[in-house]
């Protein structure tokens, strides 16, 4: 019948015009979370590094700070252990771990569900350790406030440049681990050495709203402009 | 990297869009993928045919259309394509641009095969 229709009209019934964003469950499911995140007043950030950058630190340099005045939840998410849901519980915040197994990034799913953890507890600060990837992150919206990328003085200049996706998407950036400046620069040798402006350069020409900040968890140097300026979007 | 999880969810969608019984006719399945939506086409493709293998949609394939990255510019008011992934503008250097197009990932449209009926 279908071939009489398509003969008589020309209208080819065999093509389904659809228009389906892939993410589409991602996305749905994370405007719930926000939606939740909002009517409990709570503010949200979504942390993206590398591994290794220092995002398990920065988080145990903030709470120490903040927890005076706010109440502050993490969750925590890695491929596997809770070795960082550990080393948070010891700063006596509630901390709840994703182990994904495998998956690279986090997804709204998986946040909504280690959200629902937390049980009755309040808060009004929700800390989100994303997995160790510049990449994958970048594109999975969790109902977060914000995403906050951290870029280590130990990778580079060129980083904004190469994984521009969530240099892009993020509000603010974190420079850490300043504390080995003056081990990055060899005037000895010919081998370039780490230009923190080009950092800043490269970030801004990704993103010109970046907010950055520099930091050093060893020394303590920069969390305090950090803290500083998150209080003002925690109520 | 995810391109299978992704593939996972496009087979979703396609079956989603079709009823069961015409799953077997789907011909094709046409998909816009942006430069900056930071998945591969040709790692997807791939994982798309390992998804669809021994199932009904083993003949069906999926037809990837590249969106480049478009930005706006909010002071001199031009559109550009560009290249590489600087966000200023070309003409008149301003940052202050806008993404029109690059970030794209959905389906558009099924085909299905002639004799579907």
């Amino acid at each position: 019948m279908y071939n009489i229709i398509e003969e008589l009209t020309g209208i080819n019934m065999g093509l389904i015009t659809i228009e389906r964003k892939v993410l589409e469950k991602n996305d749905l499911i994370a405007l719930e979370n926000r939606r939740l995140f909002k009517e409990k007043k709570l503010f949200v950030i979504n942390l993206i590094s590398s591994p290794g950058s220092g995002k398990t630190s920065l988080i145990e340099k903030t709470i120490p700070i903040l927890k005076a005045k706010h109440k502050i939840g993490v969750i925590e998410g890695d491929v596997q252990t809770d070795l960082d849901a550990q080393r948070i519980d010891l700063l006596g915040v509630p901390v709840v771990q994703i182990v994904t197994n495998g998956a690279c990034h986090l997804d709204a799913m998986l946040v909504r569900d280690a959200f629902n953890r937390f049980g009755d507890k309040e808060f009004d600060f929700l800390i989100i350790e994303n997995v160790g990837n510049l990449v994958c992150p970048a594109g999975y919206d969790l109902g977060e406030d914000m995403k906050i990328v951290i870029s280590a003085t130990t990778e580079g200049e060129d980083k904004p440049l190469k994984y521009p996706v969530i240099f892009r998407n993020s509000q603010a950036m974190i420079i850490s681990k300043i504390d080995l400046l003056p081990y990055l620069s060899n005037q000895k040798s010919d081998f370039s050495s780490f230009d923190i402006e080009k950092l800043r350069n490269n970030s801004l020409s990704i993103n010109p709203n970046l907010k950055i900040f520099e930091t050093s968890c060893m020394s303590g140097d920069g969390i305090v402009e950090w803290c500083d300026w998150l209080t003002k979007f925690i109520r | 990297m995810h391109e299978l999880s992704i593939a996972q969810e496009i087979v979703d969608i396609i079956k989603q869009s079709v009823p069961v019984n015409q799953w077997n006719l789907i011909k094709s399945a046409n998909l816009q993928l942006g430069v900056f939506s930071n998945i591969l086409a040709d790692s997807l493709s791939f994982c798309f045919e390992a998804s669809i293998k021994n199932t009904e949609l083993e003949q069906t394939k999926l037809i990837i259309e590249v969106i480049p990255l478009t930005i706006h510019c909010e002071n001199c008011f031009s559109d550009t394509i560009v290249e590489d992934f600087i966000f200023y503008c070309p003409k008149c250097f301003n940052p202050n641009i806008t993404i029109l197009t690059g970030q794209e990932m959905q389906l558009t449209a099924i085909e299905l095969f002639d004799n579907h009926s």
